[in-house]
């Protein structure tokens, strides 16, 4: 309660008590309060002029990172007594050191400066205001204000380091890259033999070949290593990713970080496709802007409710059939029709999927029922990844409890060799 | 400072009320008045925000009770005022557990001490002087004075509010 507002009802009552009981005595039991409420408003502050500088250390940072902000505020009117300066942090942002809050005086035309650092969770952070509460020091006349401050920050996704994902698209771009292009011509690993031609170098000469034919002269071809189109989709359904009050979707996007860092550093054009809450688009792009541009974009999404991932639109004009498409997602069994379908279009898919079912139990008491139901879980899980490996679909399952560059060592670092029967 | 005085100055203004009871024979309210203060003291220890507030009316409520029983007002002024003193420093404690360590809370204690222990000497003299000389006031004058006093506290009351919104 307004603290004017107290002694003002206080008086009043002092005064209809001395009336009633006709006692000058209880009139002059008011008189101190009198006093201290018009000291209070005589103090009051008058002309207020407070503006607030902002100014941060950087405005992209890692998820752990610190980051020092540095406030100033001004007044450019009269003397203020006390002001409190209150910097409104958004929630996810925690400070290591420092105080949001100073209380102070304030001289007409002085100023006070002060650091905060801080670090916070993955996400985009506007730090827009500080809240000011100026008044006297008997804090009877206090008036609140929101300073406007030019500030905003992204956390980003930490970038684990890969060192590579072997995809093999039927499409691949005229540039070169590390992608096997299942053309002859310069490149690494063996593709095929031919007739030589002018031009061949010596050390092509596949001397084997030549020797059981004595008009002609073979050598070698390599298969042709170029960039290709890859369309990273993630999936930030909040059915598929959360549970409770815990998510498994930042260890989507931690996966789709550093696949799309990954990609980008072998040449290839990669864009992102977020599918939760919102859909949203980076455009493909190359290079160390499209990493930072998709960085930034990672560090703004968050899982929500979407509609039904069978409307999953993929712009041909962005990526032709038969080019790459990297699904990050916990899967759900209604995802295989979706999956089996952009199969059919052409598109080669990898599925890298953090596995829900272990991240959900890990968070449960180990009871006889949770560890049936846990198994009866992870064998229909079992059942939807072997369908999409039946369909041509590479599957890595994603044990979160293991660190992504171990699973990923593991099982993207090695070409993918598809069943008898599947079609590449 | 103001972490001794604030529990100083309720102990003094329970005792000086309990003590104006005591002397004119009622030992139950004086008994009632140090529980009281008793739990004023857990109040404030606990930060509960409803305490100072409720403590004020209080203390000014039992001064009142007091002179209309025609008690010592060398006991209830001097508790009333120690009451108000309190209540000051309960708000103004609120308001330095707000500051980060950076800040010069012993420069804003001292100024504020300084000026609440000014306006208690002034608003006691004037209250003491009021009593001592027994200003007969008729009660036509009292009636104009408190319509005037209402009206005065009104108009504070509504720039106050206007200038929060």
């Amino acid at each position: 309660m307004n603290r004017s507002y107290i002694l003002g009802q206080l008086i009043f009552l002092l005064f209809i008590v001395g009336l009633a009981t006709l006692r000058p005595s209880i009139v002059a039991l008011a008189l101190p309060l009198l006093v201290y409420l018009l000291a209070g408003l005589w103090h009051a502050p008058q002309n207020v002029h407070l503006r607030a500088e902002r100014s941060l250390s950087a405005e992209r940072v890692k998820t752990g990172d610190e980051i020092t902000v540095t406030l100033k505020v001004s007044n450019s009117g009269s003397a203020i007594e006390e002001v409190l300066l209150e910097d409104q942090i958004p929630f996810g942002l925690e400070v290591v050191s420092g105080s949001t809050r100073r209380l102070v005086e304030l001289p007409a035309d002085g100023s006070v400066t002060w650091t905060v650092t801080m670090r916070g969770k993955r996400g985009y952070y506007g730090l827009k205001k500080v809240h000011a509460t100026v008044g006297e020091t008997l804090g009877l006349a206090k008036s609140g204000q929101d300073l406007a401050t030019d500030g905003q920050l992204f956390i980003q996704p930490p970038v684990l380091r890969l060192r590579r994902v072997a995809i093999q698209p039927r499409r691949t771009r005229i540039f070169s890259g590390t992608i096997p292009a299942r053309q002859g011509g310069s490149g690494v690993e063996f593709f095929d033999v031919r007739q030589y031609q002018s031009g061949d170098s010596l050390r092509w000469i596949n001397w084997r070949a030549t020797a059981r034919h004595t008009q002609d002269v073979f050598s070698n071809q390599f298969e042709q290593e170029r960039a290709a189109d890859v369309g990273l989709i993630l999936d930030g359904r909040r059915r598929t990713n959360d549970f409770g009050d815990r998510s498994i979707f930042e260890n989507s996007v931690l996966a789709t970080a550093a696949l799309a860092d990954t990609f980008l550093t072998s040449g290839n054009r990669v864009g992102l496709l977020f599918y939760g809450r919102q859909i949203k688009w980076t455009m493909p792009g190359y290079g160390r802007m499209q990493s930072e541009r998709i960085l930034h974009d990672l560090s703004l999404l968050e899982s929500g409710e979407s509609q039904s991932f069978t409307e999953l639109y993929v712009p041909r004009h962005l990526f032709p059939s038969r080019s790459q498409l990297v699904l990050v997602s916990p899967l759900i069994s209604e995802d295989y029709d979706m999956l089996a379908a952009l199969r059919m279009r052409g598109y080669h898919l990898l599925v890298v999927s953090p596995n829900p079912v272990s991240f959900e139990a890990s968070g449960l008491p180990e009871t006889r029922t949770v560890l049936l139901a846990k198994r009866i879980v992870q064998l229909q899980r079992v059942v939807l990844l072997r369908r999409l490996r039946g369909a041509g679909i590479h599957v890595v399952d994603w044990d979160t409890s293991q660190p992504f560059e171990k699973t990923a060592k593991r099982e993207l670092e090695q070409r993918l060799v598809l069943p008898r029967g599947v079609l590449r | 400072m103001t972490r001794l005085l604030r529990f100083l100055f309720p102990v003094l203004s329970v005792g000086l009320l309990a003590s104006a009871y005591f002397l004119a024979g009622l030992r139950w309210p004086a008994m009632g008045l140090l529980i009281f203060g008793g739990l004023w003291m857990i109040g404030l220890a606990l930060h509960w925000p409803c305490v100072p507030p409720v403590a004020l009316f209080a203390a000014f409520g039992a001064a009142a009770l007091g002179f209309i029983m025609d008690f010592s007002p060398i006991f209830l002024l001097p508790a009333a005022i120690l009451g108000l003193l309190a209540w000051d420093l309960a708000g103004f404690h609120a308001l330095l557990c707000l500051a980060s360590p950076d800040d010069d809370t012993s420069g804003l204690e001292r100024r504020h001490l300084g000026r609440v222990f000014a306006i208690a000497l002034l608003g006691a003299g004037l209250a003491a002087l009021a009593l001592t000389i027994h200003l007969k006031l008729y009660f036509e004058w009292m009636i104009l004075l408190v319509f005037f006093t209402v009206w005065g506290i009104g108009q504070v009351l509504g720039r106050l509010l206007k200038k929060q919104a």
